[in-house]
């Protein structure tokens, strides 16, 4: 019983940054109703930005961040310009290739610059801290509260301000907000910054825990953020915290009591489960609009 | 040919049928009227398989379709066209139709002879033979119409639902859409058309049925029904009270 | 030919199944990332015939792609109610998770004084029927370039034919399609099994021509460049595939005009055609007009006969 119980707490500190690159996608999703699989490459040049002051100028930890987050944007934004800004409107299946195509570009002006395997990243903090019978790695739980307050901000932006409101409006209805004067471009463009900082954050959190990044860090911020999404139910904001907290959990049960070869598939197992039996995600009744949108054809 | 009976379907506590039952002869070409989300789509809907009523039978020659998917009951004849006309864009008005054929005729792998003379003899009644090899996505909305309404007559089916076959289109197009449908419907099939166009339904139908939500309001003789206190009122919002 | 020359011929050959395979899905209207698991199946099914049991190499090709084909029938049923996006994130579970099972798939049999089989992550070496049996590389390069011709053949035939037609009608408007008669489920069951087995040709080709696999190549990259292959040369025919392999595999990585940058360029250019031609290169309007085009040369009683063409 505490080994499961020490599992789900570890599980839910990692599940956290899943659900940031879940939270992520959602927005980017929620707005387009398209899938970015460059998102998790935009991240990935991001911390290669910070990791280049890390290396170069010996950087500290609060300029690393803010150019990792600013990294993220530039890409994400360029990411957003030429896969779904420019492509015409009705042909989802060209952006997702678009975005893919741009992922391998991403990717390979990376190793150009970084042509080693992995390249250090600076660590947040080296402390444990033991709750009883349980223990919390300091950085999992800097983590947990970066992600869970970064959260709360989207919350209030996303339900205090008129941009947030013009997000959710183009996110319910992309026609009727037109007509209600809401300029659609310019919120598409917002929300995928908005993703981007979110990911840069997760990125900077997830990296300094792992205190090295590779290239292939791109390929798996996409496939994380995307399985933790749909496990929630695409479009819901609730639902990414929650898909990717499971996700976490499920990751780590299954490492602990099958092993590490069996982590991954594990997770896609449920996640297939989850298409076959539940396809709306976790939140499925409260994102059915959302999920109507996305079984439409691409 | 194809009998109604008390057939109810709601969606979210809303009832878009209550109890409509009604029926319909071999040859008989009946207007479907009433207001806007008075049930009239919903009804082509549920007889064409899209989804199940919830109480009531639907049977159409002697067949009970209830629990049939819409490619059954396709199969047994009965065809639809569409309020915002549907056809493939991506192909030619001569592939849309080919592939009507195609759809309908499970042991055709190519088009023989017959089925060549049939769709162009169809083209050629449409008027759209001159735009045979137009990828269907060019076509003008009164085309787009005009070639949903033919492709519902390649499979030869015995029941036609036309929903608004002359929407969206001005009174010369319409006129000519009335034309196109005497010209192709009158051989022996039953129709069902939804028009909100009561000059159209009056010159191509010999009976009507007026549906208000969800319940059938008045059914009968062209004239008799458009004469009714209880259609003008709900329909045309004048009558008694007005 | 070069040896360079060969190599590069068969591989944009082999790669050509598996980018045919997710186009037969697209053509019904539905994106597949996880194309590669039926190459993956196949390759390892056909390797174990050949390498472990003594088949000969045509058995064990059929043998690797009938297993394929049967993979695909199974995987069909589940993912029928997926749509859209669902339908692309299923398969690409199901895909991943078939890599990760042969991660952990230990099946070895001794083979004089060798342990011969998948060895999980170690992958899965010596499937060496062809270099025993003296089949020079030019001689596979034609024995893969027979099987795509085969399998193009058989593809051209569909498209001239009724199954074409419900396949495109599927992929253009499911709900039409089914208003007209066309049964979904059987189609597309139909062209997920058709699709497995293309895949399972090329992986089972695969696998005997590197006499060794491994789970991850096998990978989720594989499947979306599959599928990427299809909508960069076009969706209107099945040369479309074709254009998108042979320009990424056979011009750029092959000549060497880019290297180290190659997908920078590449990328890029992807990127803006997609701008410019969302449905590709040789998309339907394209080869709607090449055909017209076409009919003009030809003799006038000719000209009006094809008019009237069915679909093709």
């Amino acid at each position: 019983m505490v080994d499961f119980i020490q599992n789900t707490l570890d599980g839910i500190f990692i599940g956290s940054s899943y659900a940031l690159l879940a939270i992520g996608f959602t927005l980017i999703f929620g707005v387009m109703r398209r899938l970015n699989l460059s998102y998790g490459p935009s991240i990935m040049l991001g911390v290669f930005a910070g990791t280049l002051l890390y290396i170069q100028l010996n950087a500290g930890l609060l300029v690393v961040g803010l150019a990792t987050v600013v990294g993220a944007v530039l890409a994400g934004l360029y990411v957003e310009r030429i896969c779904f800004w420019a492509v015409r409107r009705g042909a989802a299946l060209a952006s997702m290739v678009s975005s893919f195509a741009i992922w391998m570009q991403l990717e390979e002006a990376v190793t150009i610059v970084f042509p080693d395997r992995t390249y250090p990243f600076p660590p947040l903090a080296d402390f444990t801290l033991k709750l009883g019978p349980f223990w919390v790695r300091g950085e999992h739980l800097i983590m947990f509260i970066c992600a869970s307050l970064l959260t709360i901000l989207l919350h209030l932006l996303l339900y205090r301000t008129r941009f947030g409101l013009a997000i959710r409006a183009v996110s319910e209805n992309p026609t009727a907000a037109k007509f209600m004067g809401i300029n659609t471009g310019l919120v598409v463009m917002f929300a995928f910054a908005l993703a981007s900082v979110i990911g840069g954050v997760a990125g900077y959190l997830i990296a300094s825990t792992d205190q090295q990044v590779t290239p292939l860090f791109g390929l798996w911020a996409t496939f994380k953020g995307l399985i933790a999404m749909t496990l929630g139910g695409m479009g819901s904001i609730p639902g990414a915290i929650a898909g990717g907290l499971l996700l976490g959990v499920i990751e780590a049960q299954s490492v602990w009591y099958l092993g590490t070869e069996y982590r991954d598939l594990v997770a896609y197992a449920v996640l297939f489960a989850f298409l076959v039996f539940r396809p709306g995600g976790l939140f499925a009744q409260k994102s059915a609009m959302q999920s109507r949108l996305a079984a439409r054809r691409v | 040919m194809l009998q109604i009976d008390r057939v109810s379907r709601s969606f979210a506590g809303v009832e878009a049928l209550r109890n409509v039952t009604l029926e319909i002869a071999e040859g008989e070409v009946v207007g479907l009227i009433g207001p806007n989300g008075s049930g009239k789509t919903t009804l082509f809907n549920v007889i064409s398989g899209l989804f199940p009523a919830d109480r009531g039978v639907i049977r159409f020659r002697g067949y009970n379709l209830a629990g049939l998917r819409p490619d059954q009951i396709a199969a047994l004849g009965i065809a639809r066209t569409f309020q915002t006309p549907r056809v493939f864009h991506r192909m030619t008005v001569w592939e849309n139709l080919a592939c009507a054929v195609f759809a309908g005729a499970p042991r055709t792998s190519t088009l023989g002879v017959d089925d060549r003379r049939h769709v162009e003899a169809l083209l050629e009644k449409s008027g759209l033979d001159h735009r045979a090899g137009e990828l269907a996505e060019n076509l003008t909305l009164p085309e787009q119409r005009r070639l949903e309404l033919v492709r519902t007559l390649v499979a030869d089916p015995g029941l036609i639902l036309l929903d608004e076959p002359a929407g969206g289109m001005t009174p010369a197009e319409t006129e000519a859409m009335a034309r196109l449908i005497e010209d192709v419907v009158p051989d022996g099939r039953s129709c069902i058309v939804i028009e909100h166009k009561i000059d159209m339904i009056a010159s191509l139908c010999q009976r009507i049925c007026v549906l208000d939500f969800g319940q059938v309001i008045a059914d009968g003789n062209a004239d008799t029904v458009l004469k009714d206190e209880a259609v003008l009122e709900a329909y045309l919002g004048r009558g008694k009270r007005a | 030919m070069d040896d360079h020359l060969i190599q590069v011929f068969s591989n944009v050959g082999m790669i050509s199944f598996i980018a045919l395979s997710a186009y037969v899905l697209l053509l019904t209207g539905e994106i597949s990332f996880g194309q590669q698991a039926f190459f993956a199946i196949s390759a390892y099914a056909s390797g174990i015939a050949t390498a472990m049991w003594g088949w000969a190499f045509w058995p064990g090709l059929v043998w690797g792609a009938a297993v394929a084909g049967a993979a695909a029938f199974l995987l069909a049923w589940p993912t029928l109610r997926m749509r859209g996006l669902y339908f692309a994130i299923g398969t690409l579970a199901f895909a991943e998770m078939v890599r990760l099972i042969f991660e952990i798939f230990r099946y070895q049999v001794e083979i004089e004084g060798e342990l011969v089989g998948p060895d999980g992550s170690e992958g899965f070496r010596g499937i060496r029927y062809i270099f025993e049996s003296d089949i020079s590389a030019t001689q596979y390069m034609l024995i893969i370039y027979l099987l795509l011709s085969a399998v193009l053949a058989f593809l051209f035939a569909i498209e001239r034919t009724r199954l074409g037609a419900i396949f495109r009608m599927l992929g253009e408007d499911e709900l039409l399609a089914e208003m007209q008669g066309v049964n979904r489920t059987y189609y597309k069951v139909m062209a997920t099994v058709i699709a497995g087995v293309i895949a399972g040709i090329g992986g089972a080709l695969y696998a005997h021509m590197n006499t060794y696999i491994e789970p991850k190549i096998f990978n989720v990259m594989l499947g979306v460049h599959s599928l990427a292959y299809g909508l960069i040369g076009g969706l209107g025919t099945a040369f479309g595939p074709l254009i998108g392999v042979g320009l990424d595999i056979g011009l750029l990585e092959s000549t060497r005009i880019f290297t180290g940058y190659r997908m920078v360029v590449f990328g890029g250019l992807v990127a803006l055609l997609l701008i410019f031609r969302p449905r590709g290169l040789l998309d339907e309007a394209a080869v709607h007009a090449i055909k017209s085009l076409w009919r003009r040369f030809l003799p006038a009683a000719q000209t009006q006969r094809s008019n009237n063409r069915a679909p093709d």
